[in-house]
């Protein structure tokens, strides 16, 4: 067991956790928070994606000591006071879900891609979220809601 | 997962104390892409994991007049993103653009991808032809293999039991070096390479000089092209000579049929992205 | 119409992305235990000894259940009961289930798994599927291996050859496809008082699981009760297989009396769950030189695994559509489903259809090629249309909307000015252009009458929202937002004010299903008969309200008025609570049984399914010459749904559905050795990404089905279903090839272009 400090949606946080407990199990088994879903467990899939430090990761493949002293976003940090995130809008508005299961990870590949790239272009936005899969929509909505979100970032 | 004993080290030395003492019984956990998956599924049974992310001294990117120097914990996402990588090493950009997916880029290392020996790894055929050299310390020594020389097969290499990879370093790419990394796989991205070709080579006048050509996953390990580098040497750039370093470099190749892809489609493939990358570079 | 007809917005979005959706594996309960499930690791085999005694003793190990701790039947009922829940004595296939293990956490019970000490004693095994029937063949199935033989008989086939001025005979072989859904199984099972358990999981048919949970507990079915989490994705591998899951996880739950988490691993459940079966199809047509159709033979055989499964009626929906959306009149079909000691097959979104529609498919183009015809052209002549009968003989009277697909896509994809356009490319890059037209029958049809039937559940509160109840599922099709579309239009309230409790058995009667693409006909066809009585009632209090007669007024948006005098009116709002104040009943419930279907199964004839639906594909692709890559450019899909209840939710599935049948035309392939799959996780089974993704250009055409709600047929399956010989045939325009075998790797391009004697 090892103690980790990391900040969690904002929060700090301290907690014992088995050394080789993956960042998607601290999340979902030891925080409850279970937006973040597990699909493959081996990073091929995208659904368990977080922002790591500033960046989109497979939580799935992150082990605790390597969440000490990070800073972590998940799909429950997105929704601020009663508001949705734009991508979180968009997603609903571009009709963009389906069964709903990768969503999370795909909003949160979006929400890094836009931390970075606040107006990608279409091929932009389809590479950002290359490693997230989706079965039901064929991406393509997905990548209309992404667009929809930059647009809603610009003109706020 | 079991749990483990964790080490998470903040200095080199104490991690090679670590190291040293448990030897092959401990992991090195750097981006953890690879190891996460081999330890869910027990492909290896450590005692104990060794990480390095709070080694700050690993993770650097420097420069002096002719060499770069990278530590391994250097992500595929921060090579993408150095400027210096980009200016002088843009092969290796290249390859660091197409391993995984954005996710994987953003934790997994450059030191990862070279010391797990993969004759698919996406940095290794791109160092290669950068003529990179890995420095292995031990708290005995300190020693550099160039990294050619590094894998022996999948998953097998030199490094001893009580090293550690703690530098990256390669020469910078002068003006008239010209090259390119390209893979060919089964989809369009968080793919693995079928085949993939390296080259480098000092572009004068579409004239070739100091060619080096490497291959990835066509073969057990990463290798060398030499007979294809032999010829390429002192030509001048034209479609004929394309096609004739692919004939030359389809024979060099020595893959497998696998899952992926099979011999006859690998062999072709490599003669089609050296020539395709060949004529890019005119 | 208010609601029918609007995109708006789905009824689960919110929850969705906000990761509120509440799916199986986030749900817990105190005391909870963990499931993991001990499996074969050989392909055929006697169990000599299973032992269980080292497992038992590892600590925070609870339970370990074998066949014989089952304590009623030890069956998986699907149509023919062959499957054990447990193997007993024998295995069948490597992932066949041996024992479950119940512990404190998933890590022991995987530990245990690796405890139990199994004895084999292995049998030679059956993996051919054509090798299956032979009369030297290892029998794991009756005494020749054959699951289910269907046939059709139509017409004189001989005669219809001797007709033919040209016969084309091919042979095409289609691959395993895994469903990929992105959500594995998963089951939560709770004991509760009286003897009782719930079961709480991802699935499309709880009635199935219901079944065997009582089956395997011996328990009533009264004492079952089934309740559907949010559900990941489906498309056909959650119809039969979460019977295995939900009776595993109850097994133990009735053992420990405690609540067991049962989640699959991601290779577990790509080895041991069902799959599209591989096919292998003989595919002779004849035709004569102005390109009519005479005759068609056709004979294929399904790998089905080692147990029956849907094998039979998947078998059967393939030969009802094996001859494709034409007039023949002279047909011929046998088919076999066969066993083999590899994983069960069974549902998969086309259910059968795909393979044949892709040799069949590919056969029309071929044909047009031979007789230097436009493939549309071919089309044209040969589709079916308003009093043509199928090649089981049934008569379409109405809701035939393949032709406006056919003239639709057709031009929106400009067929014409790109085939003249890509035949002039001559660089590395090729382009081409190819389409397919194909049918689907609606609904469980001849093959599944005594499924075929719904119930529903509507209550209309004090506070005017409704709630309402069905026995189909939403599994990701947007089947919630359109039945919630249709609760609104019936009873004049708002979108929002209505809300689908989730599908729970103990709430509707079994309602069969949810495959097919039924949801829509089926249980917005329940829903409307369940508002009949509450609008009777609000008509009525209405009535007293405008001092008029109930027969006089309307519903009318939000109001009911005077049918002659639309200003007397009053708002739905107020007729409710008028309702609720009278102590009038505002609940009610509704059934639907399918219009009628028959069948001859000697000759194959009949009426298989009350209505179809219709689509064409058209594909461009660009084919690099030299590594044989192909990029699909886009796909321009056109489909008869009846009425597109909801636009965007169809699109949705067009698109989807149309990128799940590009990964099955090119790229995707579940690969066995010895009986072992050995591309069990999403690096080696290969879907595709953002970046594979044509675009895709959804085309809705609404030929009214007038037994459907406001003519709605059902829609879910069709778009997978024709778009790999559409992609096969722009290949085969780009570069010349002929491909006859999925998926259409450039390995395969290649192997076809050097048999052609063009490769180099």
């Amino acid at each position: 067991m090892i103690t980790i400090n990391f900040k969690i949606n904002g929060t700090g946080k301290e907690l014992i956790v088995p050394g080789t407990a993956t960042l998607l199990e601290i999340l979902r088994e030891h925080l409850y928070l279970t937006g973040t879903k597990e699909g493959c467990g081996k990073g091929e899939c995208g659904a368990c994606t977080v922002i790591f430090n500033g960046k989109s990761v497979n939580s799935c493949l992150v082990l605790a000591p390597q969440v000490d002293g990070c800073e972590i976003i998940t799909i429950e940090g997105l929704e601020k006071d009663g508001e949705l995130d734009q991508i979180q809008e968009a997603f609903i508005e571009a009709g963009a879900v389906q069964c709903g299961f990768c969503i999370p990870g795909f909003i949160m590949s979006a929400k890094a891609l836009l931390m970075e790239n606040p107006q990608p272009t279409r091929e932009e936005i389809k590479k950002g979220i290359s490693g997230n899969l989706c079965r039901c929509t064929g991406y393509k909505k997905i990548i209309d809601a992404i667009q929809l979100a930059a647009e809603k970032l610009r003109d706020k | 997962m079991k749990d483990f004993k964790i080490y998470s080290p903040t200095t080199l030395d104490e991690a090679l104390e670590i190291k040293a003492k448990y030897l092959n019984n401990i992991l090195i956990l750097a981006g953890g892409t690879d190891i996460v998956g081999h330890l869910k599924d027990k492909l290896v049974k450590p005692k104990a994991l060794l990480s390095l992310s709070k080694i700050i001294e690993l993770n650097y990117i420097e420069q002096d007049e002719n060499k770069i120097m990278i530590g391994p914990s250097i992500t595929h996402s921060e090579a993408v993103g150095s400027e210096v990588l980009n200016r002088y090493a843009g092969i290796l950009v290249e390859g660091c653009k197409v391993l995984g997916s954005p996710q994987i880029r953003n934790i997994a290392t450059i030191g990862g991808n070279v010391v797990n020996a993969s004759p698919v790894a996406d940095t290794v055929p791109p160092l290669c032809v950068l003529g990179a050299n890995l420095t292995l310390r031990s708290i005995k020594r300190e020693r550099k293999v160039p990294i050619e020389n590094f894998a022996i097969c999948p998953g097998k290499s030199v490094i001893e039991d009580d090293e550690i990879l703690t530098q990256i370093s390669f020469t910078k790419m002068e003006n008239n070096d010209k090259g390119f990394y390209k893979k060919t796989g089964q989809r369009r991205a968080m793919s693995i390479a079928k085949a993939s070709v390296a080259l480098k080579a000092s572009v004068q006048s579409d004239k070739l000089s100091d060619v080096r050509v490497v291959l990835g996953a066509v073969a057990p390990k990463v290798i060398l092209a030499m007979k294809t580098a032999a010829f390429l040497e002192g030509k001048k750039l034209d479609n004929d000579i394309a096609q004739q370093a692919a004939r030359i470099v389809e024979s060099e190749a020595a893959p497998i049929t696998d899952l992926r892809s099979n011999i006859d489609y690998r062999k072709m493939i490599v003669g089609v992205i050296l020539e395709r990358g060949l004529l890019g570079l005119r | 119409m208010r609601i029918i007809g609007k995109s708006v917005n789905r009824e689960d979005a919110y929850e969705k992305v906000t990761g509120k959706a509440p799916f199986t594996d986030d749900l817990s309960f105190a005391g909870m235990l963990y499931a993991k499930v001990k499996r074969s690791s050989f392909p055929h085999a006697k169990l000599l000894r299973v032992d269980t005694s080292k497992a038992k003793a590892l600590t925070g190990v609870h339970d370990i259940a074998t066949s014989n701790e089952i304590p009623g039947k030890n069956l998986v009922h699907v149509v023919i009961d062959d499957q054990p829940l447990l193997a007993d004595g024998l295995v069948k296939y490597i992932g066949e289930p041996i024992a479950v293990v119940a512990a404190e956490t998933p890590e022991i019970a995987e530990e245990a798994c690796e405890l139990i000490d199994v004895e084999y004693d292995e049998l030679p095994a059956i993996l051919d599927p054509l090798k299956s029937r032979g009369e030297d063949s290892v029998k794991i199935y009756g005494e020749d291996n054959i699951f289910a033989h269907h046939k059709i008989r139509k017409g004189d086939i001989e005669q219809g050859f001797e007709q033919a001025d040209i016969i084309l005979e091919n042979t095409y072989r289609t691959p395993y496809q895994e469903h990929a859904y992105l959500e594995t199984q998963g089951m939560v099972a709770v004991p509760r008082f009286g003897g009782a358990i719930d079961i709480h999981g991802s699935m499309q048919c709880p009635f199935y699981v219901q079944q065997t949970v009582s089956d395997i507990l011996g328990l009533s079915l009264n004492k079952v009760r089934v309740i559907q989490m949010r559900t990941g994705g489906a498309f056909g591998g959650k119809e039969d297989v979460p019977s295995l899951v939900g009776g595993q996880a109850a097994l133990s739950a009735y053992r420990t009396q405690r609540p067991v988490k049962l989640i699959y691993t991601r290779e577990e459940d790509i080895i041991s769950m069902s799959k599209r079966h591989p096919g292998w199809i003989r595919y002779k047509t004849g035709m004569t030189r102005e390109g009519e159709l005479t005759a068609v033979e056709i004979e294929f055989i399904f790998d089905s695994g080692a147990y029956s499964t849907l094998s039979s009626i998947v078998l059967w929906r393939g030969i009802v559509h094996s001859v494709g959306p034409y007039n023949v009149p002279n047909v011929k079909v046998d088919a076999y489903a066969v066993a083999t000691n590899k994983v069960p097959c069974g549902a998969f979104r086309g259910f059968g259809s795909p393979q044949v529609i892709f040799a069949g498919e590919t056969q029309m183009n071929e044909l047009a090629d031979k007789l230097g015809m436009d493939p549309v052209d071919l089309r044209r002549k040969n589709i079916l249309r308003v009093g043509d009968r199928t090649a089981t003989g049934q008569l379409l009277d109405h809701s035939v909307g393949i032709g406006k697909t056919l003239e639709a896509a057709c031009g929106k994809a400009d067929w014409m000015r790109k085939k003249e356009e890509y035949s002039k490319d001559t660089g590395e890059t090729r382009r081409g252009i190819g389409l397919s037209t194909i049918f689907y029958g609606v609904g469980l049809g001849a093959g599944g009458k005594h499924l075929a039937k719904t119930g529903a559940y509507v209550q209309v509160l004090k506070d005017c929202t409704v709630q309402f109840a069905v026995g189909t599922t939403e599994m990701g099709q947007g089947m919630r937002t359109v039945l919630t579309q249709i609760v609104a239009e019936q009873l004049g309230v708002s979108y929002r004010q209505v809300f689908m409790m989730e599908t729970d058995t103990s709430r509707v009667p079994d309602s069969g299903p949810t495959v097919a693409s039924r949801a829509t006909v089926m249980s917005g066809n329940a829903l409307i008969e369940a508002c009949k009585p509450i609008k009777q009632t609000m008509l009525k209090t209405a009535a007293k309200l405008l001092n008029s007669r109930p027969e006089y007024l309307e519903f009318s948006g939000e109001e009911i008025m005077l049918q002659k005098e639309p200003k007397a009116k009053v708002a739905v709002t107020q007729v409710i609570e008028e309702c609720h104040n009278n102590n009038e009943n505002m609940a009610s419930e509704g059934w639907f049984v399918a219009p009628t279907t028959s069948w001859n199964a000697e000759l194959g004839q009949g009426k298989a399914y009350f209505a179809y639906s219709w689509a064409t594909n058209v594909a461009e692709v660009e084919v690099d010459t030299k590594t044989y890559e192909v990029k699909v450019l886009s796909i321009t899909a056109a489909h008869d749904m009846g009425k597109a209840i909801n636009p965007t939710q169809v699109e949705g599935q067009i698109e989807g559905g149309s990128l799940q049948g590009m990964g099955y035309g090119l790229m995707e392939e579940v690969l066995t050795e010895n009986g072992r799959i050995i591309n069990p996780n999403f690096s080696t089974y290969i879907i595709p990404t953002a970046l594979d993704t044509p675009e895709v250009v959804p085309l809705i055409v609404e030929e009214p089905f007038e037994d459907g709600p406001y003519g709605a047929k059902g829609f879910g399956e069709q778009p997978l279903m024709g778009i790999a010989p559409a992609v096969t045939a722009a290949i085969s325009d780009a570069i010349g090839v002929k491909l006859h075998e999925l998926p259409a790797t450039p390995e395969r391009i290649m192997d076809a272009l050097k048999r052609k004697g063009e490769g180099k």
